[in-house]
């Protein structure tokens, strides 16, 4: 089977498999579980793009969930727009910081170590002033007043909320699975695979590039939106801190790196990971950490395309093919 | 939390985790106990099923400056300068803006603010300017490491105030820093929670920690308070219904806990009798100084050069 | 706002200090880069980890801290040279995007082992020389801090003997230029990387003993100062070690003179807006180093 088709099946798979449980179970620890799955998806999603797919690999994605998750904030707080208009406008502004980070560093030709340092140093410096700005509510952070209305983006029902999740989740699946299959798709592909060679051949580098960048941020900024009104407190921490940076980068290699349904498989498998070692481990902090760092190293070492690119080992293994 | 039964949550300690966590137990009605969150957004939403036991930073930096004019009358008024510093978080920050705007009020000039991030690499700079503008009262608001940095700098550039004063602060009355660092730590002095000497109860807690071989903090007898507390609560509830614990925790009167507050009584989600005490290290004890009907020590200042 | 020329002076001799120490941290992780076109995201996590030791050693076995560079550095020696030749290396597969990943899942991994072992606290060790000082008029020097400062520049001394004057040296240099050639020529390429890597470590390793003495550690305190040599490096102009060494006074004396003029937390900001600039506008460094 295709890496493709794979991708697909499992994808459609797990999200419909997602979709009912909250039909099976209203038990919130489930359901709150499942949603920080689906933000973190979505977060992986958004790097997966630019890096799975176009070979950058960013070490600040930060950056773009900060922005995502202030902007929906401060758009509702100060300039009192609605809260999904403001979502919207959050992940626009996270678009548009993508595209700013992207033609700086693509402009200097940062590749490689040089592309992960800058965009690091970019999530740090917006964390610094996001923590002395006292318009971003400084160091006190956010709280998005709980005010629990249909109209406000927020819900009685953890199970409405996790539903929206999901169902963004499936929106930026398809979007991935359209996307290997068009041209923009292709140049990514080959920029990923040799940048110089694909230039050679009239790919417009730089121009690709900046597309998948805004992309990527707009897809992460979403996530940062979500959790933003999901938990209705942020603060630089929160928002900017290295710790999404590095999730967003974990779930997507452990699932597939380049593949739609990677993401989602992973974000699914780090959450998973997370609630076991905090049950066999009891609360000695920073165990599963030390997990996904193990994870991380092993996966890279011994299965390059993650769990989805096993399980397509497995079944050519079967196919005979 | 909510699915497995719980009735009640008892915790908070870093502010920002409070803020957090109480919204998300308001959503459920369940009702919660914040034994040391000090921003005083913690109380100030109306979040009904939120209780705090220990004071907020309004109150802490009220008696912190009564008591510091208080000091600095008995001694004469040597003390006319102050210089903060704070570190850049919620925690440091949030005091700093109060304080700079209670300083002026009572007299004593903010002759400057530095603040810092957390972790900083070096505190040099900071003693620096703080020789350099010479203030009579330095007030450190930062946490442990960077405290212990500052103090041990200001003793290796030989910088002394007429006084440390501390507010709220992360190792002033920590005896892990004194009995590590004890001339740094000599005669710094701390506005900030810390148990009732008078009450055996607490006393016992202490020696019984000391015993393993545990440093005491402040907050272990917090803690253990509002446990106390909330189980007094669910007693007089007689039943686990979230909204019963609720209205038991609003009437509450509580008077046998550890802290120097009086019977319990909460406005508004706030234990109005809650209130920090003054602190200094004296020797390799840490004492209390104010207010005067339990304190254990005379207060030292100024500081013997 | 104005100070007086003292103060002024004992800042800048303060960003010298510390400098110093910094440029031991990024002399280990410009040389890795220099041979092995490799960024060691571990880098931090490895001072933190040579910091622990380091208190561990002072806490348990009573041992000074200085008299701990003969035990961690080796240590450290070892532990790197075996991360490169059996972890890094073989796992990467060669490719550069692999390595930091690798690298970046070490750090992690490192930084919550100690998280776990030794809990968020921040830990210190008083050694009676903590405070002892030279009184130079303007300022008090301190003496552990005079002997980091001398410590960094011997060691940034040595590394660069080695490299130019030495056997072993020339191996390496060959590898960094060449490493198809080198082999051919006999050289163990795989070898010359763990070497190098160890190298690396071994440099964080003397960094820490000079820091317990005046400075704390907590299992994160390693990122505080990794980033700043990430900066330094690209300053300097990755891979070369005397622009590393230039880069981390320059870097240490404008932290300490913007702290000392704006504040603590926007000298902080001031570093990465360095680093930001430095990447953008020149890639390969302000002191003209080969790229």
């Amino acid at each position: 089977m295709r890496q493709e088709r794979l991708s697909l099946v499992l994808s459609v798979g797990l999200l419909a498999g997602l979709a009912v449980v909250p039909l099976v179970t209203a038990a919130n620890t489930v359901l709150n579980f499942l949603v920080f799955a689906m933000i973190l998806a979505l977060a992986a999603h958004g790097w997966n793009l630019l890096a799975g797919y176009a070979g950058q690999f960013s070490f600040g994605h930060a950056a773009f969930f900060g922005v995502g998750a202030y902007g929906g904030a401060l758009l509702q707080m100060r300039a009192g727009i609605n809260p999904w208009v403001a979502f919207l406008g959050g992940i626009m502004l996270a678009g548009i910081v993508g595209a700013v980070i992207g033609a700086l560093s693509f402009r200097a030709d940062l590749r490689g170590s040089y592309f992960s340092l800058v965009t690091l140093a970019f999530a740090e410096v917006l964390r610094i002033l996001v923590n002395a700005t006292p318009a971003t509510g400084g160091a006190a952070g956010l709280l998005i007043p709980l005010d629990v209305r249909f109209a406000n983006f927020q819900f009685a029902s953890r199970a409405a909320f996790y539903w929206i999740a999901l169902a963004l989740v499936a929106l930026v699946t398809l979007l991935m699975l359209v996307i290997e299959n068009t041209r923009f798709g292709a140049y990514l592909t080959a920029i990923r695979e040799n940048e110089d060679a694909a230039r050679a051949l009239g790919v417009d580098v730089f121009a690709e590039k900046i597309k998948a960048m805004t992309l990527s941020a707009a897809i992460t900024g979403a996530a940062g939106g979500l959790y933003a009104q999901y938990f209705l407190y942020l603060d630089a921490n929160i928002g900017f801190g290295p710790w999404i940076s590095i999730e967003a980068l974990v779930a997507p290699i452990i699932g597939g790196l380049g593949t739609a349904a990677g993401p989602l498989v992973g974000a699914l498998a780090l959450q998973m990971l997370g609630e076991m070692s905090k049950t066999v481990a009891g609360r000695i902090p920073g165990i599963d950490l030390v997990l996904f760092g193990l994870l991380l190293v092993l996966v890279i070492a011994f299965m390059r395309r993650g769990v989805v690119g096993q399980l397509q080992r497995l079944a050519m293994a079967r196919g005979g093919a | 939390m909510q699915s497995e039964g719980v009735v009640a949550i008892v915790g908070g300690y870093a502010s920002a985790i409070c803020l957090a966590t109480t919204q998300a137990a308001a959503r459920y009605d369940l009702p919660y106990v914040v034994d040391v969150g000090v921003t005083d957004a913690i109380v100030n939403r109306g979040l009904k099923n939120t209780f705090r036991f220990g004071p907020g930073f309004g109150t802490v930096t009220q008696q912190a400056m009564d008591n510091l004019t208080k000091i600095n009358e008995a001694a004469g008024k040597p003390a006319k300068t102050v210089m903060l510093v704070h570190e850049d978080g919620l925690f440091g920050a949030g005091l700093a803006k109060l304080l700079q705007a209670e300083l002026p009020k009572r007299g004593f000039e903010v002759l400057d603010t530095l603040p810092h991030p957390t972790p900083a690499r070096d505190m040099t700079n900071i003693a620096l300017q703080i020789k350099a503008k010479n203030p009579d009262i330095l007030i450190p608001s930062s946490y442990y490491g960077e405290f212990v940095l500052l103090a041990r700098t200001m003793q290796q550039q030989k910088i002394k105030p007429k006084a440390i004063y501390a507010v709220l602060n992360g190792a002033a009355s920590n005896f892990r820093f004194v009995k590590e660092f004890p001339e740094a730590a000599q005669f710094v002095m701390d506005c900030n929670h810390w148990h009732d000497p008078r009450k055996p109860a607490a006393e016992a807690l202490r020696k019984s920690l000391e015993a393993q071989g545990k440093f005491w903090t402040y907050n272990i007898p917090m803690n253990y308070s509002a446990v106390l507390l909330l189980a007094d609560a669910l007693e007089r509830a007689a039943s686990t219904d979230r909204a019963k614990v609720t209205e038991a925790l609003a009437s509450s009167t509580f008077a046998d806990h550890l802290m120097p507050y009086g019977p319990t009584k909460f406005v508004n989600g706030q234990n109005t009798g809650a209130a920090p005490v003054n602190t200094q290290v004296q020797g390799s004890d840490i004492k209390v100084i104010f207010p005067a009907e339990f304190s254990n020590a005379k207060v030292v200042f100024p500081v013997p050069a | 706002m104005m100070f007086s020329p003292e103060i002024v002076m004992a800042a800048v001799l303060n960003g010298v200090m510390t400098g110093s120490v910094y440029a031991l941290i990024a002399l280990g992780l410009t040389l890795v880069y220099g041979v092995l076109h490799i960024i060691n995201f571990a880098h931090g996590a490895m001072l933190t980890a040579a910091m622990f030791a380091v208190f561990v050693g002072h806490a348990v076995f009573r041992i000074d801290p200085y008299a701990m560079i003969a035990v961690v550095a080796p240590l450290f020696f070892a532990l790197g040279y075996a991360l490169q030749r059996w972890v890094i290396g073989p796992a990467a597969h060669g490719s550069e995007s692999n390595v930091l990943l690798v690298t970046l899942g070490l750090s992690i991994m490192i930084e919550n082992a100690l998280l776990a072992g030794f809990r968020s606290d921040t830990r210190s060790i008083d050694v009676p020389y903590a405070f002892s000082s030279l009184d130079l008029g303007f300022t008090f020097l301190s003496v552990p801090r005079l002997v980091a400062f001398g410590v960094s520049i011997a060691v940034a001394f040595l590394l660069w003997l080695l490299l130019a004057r030495t056997d072993a040296g020339k191996a390496i240099r060959a590898v960094a230029k060449e490493p198809t050639g080198a082999e051919l020529v006999g050289i163990r390429v795989e070898h010359v990387f763990a070497v190098t890597f160890g190298l690396g470590a071994a440099c964080v390793a003397v960094a820490a003993c000079l820091l317990m003495p005046t400075f704390y550690v907590s299992p994160r305190i390693g990122n505080a100062f990794v980033l700043v040599a990430f900066t330094i490096v690209v300053l300097g102009g990755m891979g070369s070690i005397p622009g590393a060494v230039l880069g981390a006074l320059f870097v240490g004396v404008v932290e300490s003179l913007s702290g000392l003029f704006f504040n603590e937390s926007l000298a902080q900001l001031g570093v990465f807006l360095i680093f930001i600039l430095v990447l953008l506008l020149r890639p390969r460094g302000l002191f003209g180093a080969k790229a």
